[in-house]
């Protein structure tokens, strides 16, 4: 009779193990869709944690409701009834339980775990996994962390998701406040014939504010080096014919204003 | 014995049986579910489907005191229970009727007036016979299998509901296929050498057999399916005007038990409880008005239950 209890302990112990662990896999994926969810709308990212967290309870309680000895012999039709009967009988003794409790130990040593895993529902969550993982480096690599809805053009969808894409009237991911004009004007960068095309790497042009010190006070040397000498301008004495010296320097002086 | 043994055993009655009743399986099962549980069967059914021969053969196969009542309408009480005589002696001896007997074969039971019926009724409840101011206590095990035939009308007193609620089963014996009618008429029209049966269970393997199908274990929530199936029959107003009594929620547990011990099986299958609600239901309800109406009969309705 004991056996039989252990037998039905351990079958319990197992499922249970695999609840924890199902319901896991489920809440990773609540996790990565409410953070993908989150992310355009500038909501704090661990507020992604509450829901994934709510359904990690309801699952594994559902989880350890619904998976019971008549779930295990669903799985095993060759016990079919009867571990539910030897459990119900475990205080009573006769003949035929014994044989029944007998026929049930025998056949529950078959038993293992990995028939309790459903391997395709576990690959569907993993490629799931997988997926949402993905998007959500996409999502970073383009920049998409914000989505402003009221320059959202809904009569061209598809040119608002390309300018969001690319970058345009979204923030630049580089410090706060408005810096929607970052990239200046596209009229302004149109040099003669030839678009100048400039592309910022938002990530070198992050700024902290913690890095920015006061200026640091330098003290110059005032006798300059030996080998800097000042050294006048002489280009009127350059070879300037003799009778027209005097008519360069008088030009000198007009144009610099001299006497 | 043995699981194995005791299935070995009721496997030997059956095929044995076959030798003389040919086809009938279910109904040759089914009254060897009332004995292992030690209750009375009611076999319904039109002329020439060997009921009476299926009872005959299967008390001569056990080692108990065998006995036929043949109903008549101008039968009476004491004539099945037995009665006071004056010896030679000038005194009054009990002379013990047909009743007094291991099997009781009740044949054509409606044909019996109300008087006899419900003095048979009463001596299948209480195992026991009152003449005068003595009781005798009948003796163990006691089994009444009484056949009806739904066909004529005439002449016959239906069973009450109360009076059929006593006996554990109805069996309902069915045409045979065409194949089965065949081999009987090869058996009993070309051949001339009836076959005689010797006793192959002893009266102590019938209480032991009895024992051991109130061991046999039953899971809780099949238990509880077999209840919540009678009580099903108590509210569907639709269809059962009048629904069956927690002696059926007994019956059909049991039965259940006895059918689970004659496939071999050391615990009670919901299967068991679907195979057993036809017999067990079909004699304890009462259709309405409208289900008889639509053509529906006792089998139909079971069914609908078991949805």
């Amino acid at each position: 009779m004991s056996q039989i209890i252990q037998v039905i302990n351990e079958i319990k112990k197992e499922l249970f193990k695999i609840g924890i662990f199902q319901s896991l896999l489920h809440s990773i994926i609540v996790f990565l869709i409410s953070f993908i969810i989150l992310i355009p709308f500038t909501i704090k990212w661990f507020l992604a944690f509450v829901p994934a967290g709510m359904w990690f309870i309801g699952n594994l309680f559902y989880y350890t409701k619904k998976r019971n000895l008549e779930y295990v012999e669903s799985l095993f039709p060759l016990i079919n009834e009867q571990l539910r009967t030897a459990k119900d009988n475990l205080g009573k003794d006769n003949e035929i339980i014994r044989r029944l409790n007998q026929d049930v130990l025998e056949k529950a040593r078959r038993i293992k775990t990995s028939f309790f895993i459903n391997l395709k529902a576990l690959n569907i969550a993993v490629v799931v996994i997988i997926a949402l993982s993905f998007s959500i480096f996409f999502t970073s690599y383009f920049n998409i962390n914000k989505i402003n809805f009221k320059d959202f053009n809904f009569k061209d969808p598809a040119d608002s998701f390309k300018k969001i894409i690319s970058g345009d009237k979204a923030s630049g991911g580089s410090g706060e406040g408005k810096n929607e004009d970052i990239y200046g004007k596209g009229s302004v960068a149109i040099l003669g014939n030839n678009e100048l095309n400039l592309q910022l790497n938002p990530s070198g042009t992050e700024l902290n504010p913690e890095d920015l010190k006061d200026p640091e006070k330098k003290n110059f040397d005032s006798a300059f080096p030996q080998d800097i000498k000042s050294s006048a301008e002489a280009n009127f004495k350059e070879d300037i014919p003799k009778e027209n010296q005097e008519i360069v320097k008088k030009y000198f002086e007009k144009i610099t204003g001299g006497k | 014995m043995r699981l194995e043994e005791a299935k070995q055993n009721l496997d030997l009655v059956i095929s044995e049986v076959r030798k003389i009743v040919v086809g009938q399986s279910e109904m040759v099962k089914d009254v060897l579910v009332a004995i292992l549980t030690d209750s009375h069967a009611l076999l319904e059914g039109y002329p020439g489907l060997a009921k009476t021969l299926t009872v005959k053969t299967i008390g001569s196969l056990m080692d108990l005191k065998f006995s036929r009542i043949q109903n008549t309408p101008d039968l009476m009480p004491s004539d099945i229970t037995g009665t006071y005589i004056v010896n030679e002696r000038r005194e009054f001896k009990f002379q013990p009727g047909p009743i007094f007997a291991n099997i009781v074969l009740s044949d054509e039971i409606n044909r019996a007036p109300p008087k006899v019926q419900s003095a048979l009724l009463e001596v299948m409840q209480e195992r026991q016979v009152t003449a005068g101011n003595t009781t005798f206590k009948l003796e163990r095990p006691f089994f009444v299998l009484a056949t009806m035939n739904p066909l004529e009308m005439e002449g016959t007193f239906a069973l009450g509901e109360a009076q059929a609620d006593r006996f554990l089963l109805k069996i309902k014996a069915q045409y045979p296929s065409t194949e089965e009618e065949l081999e009987i008429v090869e058996r009993y029209a070309e051949s001339s050498n009836p076959i005689k049966l010797k006793p192959i269970m002893k009266k102590e393997t019938i209480e032991y057999l009895q024992e051991l199908t109130k061991q046999v274990p039953i899971a809780r929530d099949i238990k509880r399916y077999a209840v919540d199936l009678i009580r099903l029959t108590r509210t569907k107003k639709d269809l059962i005007e009048y629904g069956a009594s927690p002696r059926a929620s007994i019956g059909l547990i049991l039965a259940s038990k006895a059918r689970a011990l004659m496939e071999g099986r050391n615990y009670v299958s919901k299967e068991d409880i679907k195979t057993m609600a036809y017999p067990v239901l079909r004699h304890r309800i009462i259709l309405t008005f409208e289900a008889e109406r639509n053509n529906l009969t006792e089998d139909d309705v079971i069914r609908e239950l078991l949805k």
